[in-house]
């Protein structure tokens, strides 16, 4: 393996990477392809789509430990600061980072949460709100534009009527994927751990969080009040932030090209279907996953230690050219599409089908509106520094 | 404040070392900062020096506070 002596090493401080990382990407890919990282801890990064897929499913890996990590780093995050430490347990129960059994059991669990509601009404109406009110806006920004509509339908889905702002859901929702990136300072730690303290008082007396408490007891689980918490914060995490970030980032994509427009406007549902296929390819705001060795692993001729941690990048899978013809366009009938956006194996993405029927319902009526807008400037776009969930904190469009 | 007394003062932070043990031509790894205590210090660093996005790795390429106050000073320019 090349310890990155001369080639190309990953490094989002690479100039340029958080407003578009797939050119620094394309590099790892195509010169240094499974690579050391020197400055994280035992961590190895892969950005082919043949290594990604396989390792996403290998039964030898497990998955990362986020609320291990956060057990062993609180006392340094918060020597002398008087708070209370809430990022281990706020993570306890996040079940992209827990294997086995109790995986099973919160999968099962969490599969069954939204089962009874009715989310196609929600959805639609939801729609309904968001051309109310922004079809005679003469300007916006199209990140709160996607996130009107993401909000509505949270608040349906976890009840969170009355309680609390589109502004601090999605400050909460944000700091809590911030959780899981890299390169987090311990000030931002403190920030998330605010946020974590202050979203417990977010499900109290709902109906989301009675519906969760009776799956767990129906599960013959015996969670804590705050493992509980845990559960409901991830769900409503995942809900909105990659929701909100995926539509603002494909809507922005849309916005640049008449054809794609156009197509979206004429498109009959199995044509829709494959485009919605082809932007979660393209503008999937989850860049990375982690997978763990336990024991000595070994892979394509390179030996690993126990305790490796390996970085997939599925946002340079994506791109591969290997896989995807012209993979840096939006191709909108592309097909087979075998993205890796929501992942793959045992920890596929719980929310995807929620995700596909959001696109499915919401993008023809939000393409309508946003057809007669365009960004402010060529460079208005202001991408959030992040690097595991891709995020655009906003793009002002006005009235072509 | 100068740079390599504004480092001196946050590595004795990270650390627990007194600042009068710190040294200006002390390798940092002789200080035994985590990786999170590294990524602490250039977060900050941006905003003491108003450089922006300092990748934790020039803690590593320029391994003393004199080496990476000069450098520091090299990106204002």
């Amino acid at each position: 393996m090349d310890t990155g002596t001369e080639k190309i090493i990953w490094s989002p401080f690479t100039k340029g990477y958080f407003d578009n990382p797939y050119a620094h990407l394309s590099d790892c890919r195509e010169q240094n392809p499974i690579q050391k990282n020197s400055t994280l801890d035992n961590a190895y990064f892969f950005f082919k789509h043949e290594d990604v897929s396989c390792l996403l499913r290998h039964p030898d890996l497990i998955t990362s430990d986020l609320s291990g990590f956060f057990k062993q780093k609180e006392p340094a995050i918060f020597k002398g600061e008087g708070a209370c430490p809430f990022l281990s347990k706020g993570t306890s129960k996040w079940p992209m980072y827990l294997d086995g059994q109790e995986h099973k059991e919160l999968r099962t669990l969490m599969g069954k949460a939204f089962k009874e509601l009715d989310i196609i009404t929600i959805i639609r109406d939801s729609i309904d709100k968001l051309v109310e009110e922004y079809s005679e806006q003469q300007e916006f920004d199209l990140v709160d534009f996607s996130g009107f509509f993401v909000f509505h339908v949270v608040k349906e889905l976890f009840d969170v009527r009355n309680f609390e702002s589109r502004t601090e859901i999605k400050q909460f929702s944000n700091l809590l994927a911030r959780s899981q990136d890299l390169y987090i300072s311990k000030p931002v730690y403190e920030q998330i751990n605010e946020s974590f303290l202050w979203g417990r008082k977010l499900f109290v007396g709902s109906l989301f969080e009675q519906r969760i408490r009776v799956l767990i007891q129906e599960a013959g689980l015996k969670f804590t009040d705050d493992e509980v918490y845990s559960v409901m914060a991830v769900l409503l995490m995942a809900s909105f932030e990659t929701s909100k970030d995926n539509l603002s980032i494909a809507l922005l994509e849309i916005m640049k090209d008449e054809t794609l427009i156009d197509y979206v406007i004429q498109s009959d549902a199995n044509q829709l279907n494959l485009l919605i296929e082809e932007l979660i390819r393209f503008s999937a705001p989850l860049q990375y996953t982690i997978r763990k060795t336990t024991a000595g692993f070994t892979y394509k001729d390179y030996h690993f230690d126990a305790g490796s941690r390996f970085f997939l990048c599925l946002a340079s899978a994506n791109r591969d050219p290997r896989v995807f013809q012209n993979p840096d366009q939006i191709i909108p009938d592309r097909n087979p599409n075998e993205h890796l956006s929501f992942g793959y194996g045992a920890h596929f993405c719980l929310g995807a089908q929620i995700a596909r029927q959001e696109l499915r319902h919401c993008l023809k009526p939000m393409v309508e509106i946003l057809k007669n807008f365009k960004p402010e400037t060529n460079d208005s776009v202001n991408w959030a520094r992040q690097i595991f969930m891709r995020t655009i904190q906003s793009v002002p469009v006005k009235r072509k | 404040m100068t740079t390599q007394l504004w480092l001196q003062q946050k590595i004795s932070e990270e650390s627990g070392i007194d600042s009068s043990q710190i040294g200006f031509d002390q390798e940092f790894e002789q200080f035994r900062m985590d990786s999170l205590s590294v990524i602490t210090l250039a977060y900050e660093l941006e905003a003491f020096s108003g450089v922006d996005q300092i990748d934790p790795a020039v803690f590593t390429e320029f391994n003393t506070i004199n080496k990476l106050a000069e450098w520091i000073q090299a990106q204002k320019k």
